[in-house]
């Protein structure tokens, strides 16, 4: 699901389907004894929360204006022109956990990057968009999808379906917050 | 990472039963099947133990630091089983490429992991992309090793340095 967790922030928490299946290491795409060392140490030290972390994996999280955690590497979004934007991509590293270290970053160099299985086709993605928005007519983005079932979770946030809209509703209401001249 | 460090020592001397011309021909043959992305024939000079890097200008160590591609032959496969789906939508549809080969220079030898010695060389390269936002100009340097296997040149490395890796790149979804 996704979830608007305000001032432009949101995440798609992929928590609910890794539950599902409640299999360790099915986050990161492997099994548990493709990665015995980190295991073993997650385990010795949480103790009986370790299969919750084991299972749930990381976040998915978009940080306003332009942090990007996904998972396993992170993304800086720097914009240098009005249809420009440079996005810097690395692995994330975690103190102590050589063995999942170094999968992530073969992981994540096949996946991210210039020439990433994944981002290069997102790229392409963001520069069509780009084309669309500077077309001008239409002269509006329409980015109302999944607004028709948005519910409030427990903790107050906004949630949508998974392909829905609601972190980029989040994100734009933000800017435009704080864009707009003080009235 | 041996290959690392590998590249980071000077090549043996240029091995016997490489001819000039062949290895010539070949270099142009693989830079040929890459422009037009003719998929099954450039991924059939590739020897079972391959790798197929584009450092970043920060690349030092390839297993702890970012390269734009690092593949193995598992990955060069499964790179192109992505683009031969039709969804690579980077590739889709797919650039318009011609590159030039030249400065070709026999570096030396490389002994490789079936106890024979692989032929290091290197070319310099332009090649022009041309697709639906622009053309696009890429130049750099390649360091090939190239084996003879059951009478033929195969290819078991091909490292390729852009001139402008210390920059941000724009995508990259075609095999350079």
């Amino acid at each position: 699901m996704t979830r608007d967790l305000g001032n432009g922030h949101s995440e798609n928490d992929l928590r609910p389907e890794f539950r599902k299946f409640a299999e360790p290491m099915r986050w990161f795409g492997t099994t548990e004894d493709r990665v015995p060392d980190y295991v073993a140490a997650i385990r010795k030290r949480y103790g009986a929360e370790a299969d919750e972390i084991l299972i749930e994996g990381g976040p998915h999280v978009m940080i306003f204006p332009n942090l990007f955690i996904a998972e396993i590497q992170v993304f800086n979004i720097q914009p240098v022109a009005v249809g420009e934007c440079v996005q810097y991509s690395t692995a994330v590293q975690l103190a102590g956990a050589p063995e999942l270290n170094k999968r992530m970053v073969s992981q994540c160099m096949g996946s991210v990057g210039p020439a990433g299985m994944l981002l290069a086709d997102d790229t392409e993605m963001y520069e069509r968009n780009q084309l669309g928005l500077e077309a001008v007519t239409p002269e509006w983005l329409d980015v109302r999808r999944g607004l028709n079932r948005e519910r409030i979770d427990e903790n107050g946030f906004t949630i949508g379906g998974a392909t829905d809209e609601t972190g980029m509703r989040g994100f734009w209401s933000h800017y435009k917050m704080l864009m707009e001249a003080q009235s | 990472m041996t290959r690392a460090l590998n590249n980071a020592t000077a090549p043996g001397p240029v091995p016997d039963g490489f001819d000039r011309w062949e290895v010539e021909q070949f270099l142009y043959r693989e830079a040929r099947h890459a422009d037009e992305s003719d998929y099954d024939a450039w991924e059939a000079l590739w020897t079972d133990d391959a790798l197929y890097w584009v450092p970043a200008a920060s690349t030092n160590d390839p297993s702890r630091e970012m390269s734009v591609i690092y593949d193995n032959r598992s990955r060069i496969a499964t790179r192109l089983k992505q683009i031969r789906t039709g969804k690579r939508y980077a590739q889709s549809p797919p650039s318009n490429l011609r590159r030039l080969l030249s400065n070709i220079e026999f570096l030396g030898g490389r002994a490789n992991s079936s106890g024979g010695v692989d032929l290091e060389v290197s070319a310099n390269f332009m090649v022009l992309e041309s697709r639906a936002r622009g053309s696009h100009l890429w130049g750099g340097r390649a360091t090939y090793r190239v084996r003879r296997q059951d009478g033929e040149l195969r290819l078991a490395y091909k490292k390729v340095v852009l001139v402008d890796n210390d920059r941000p790149i724009p995508t990259l979804g075609f095999l350079i």
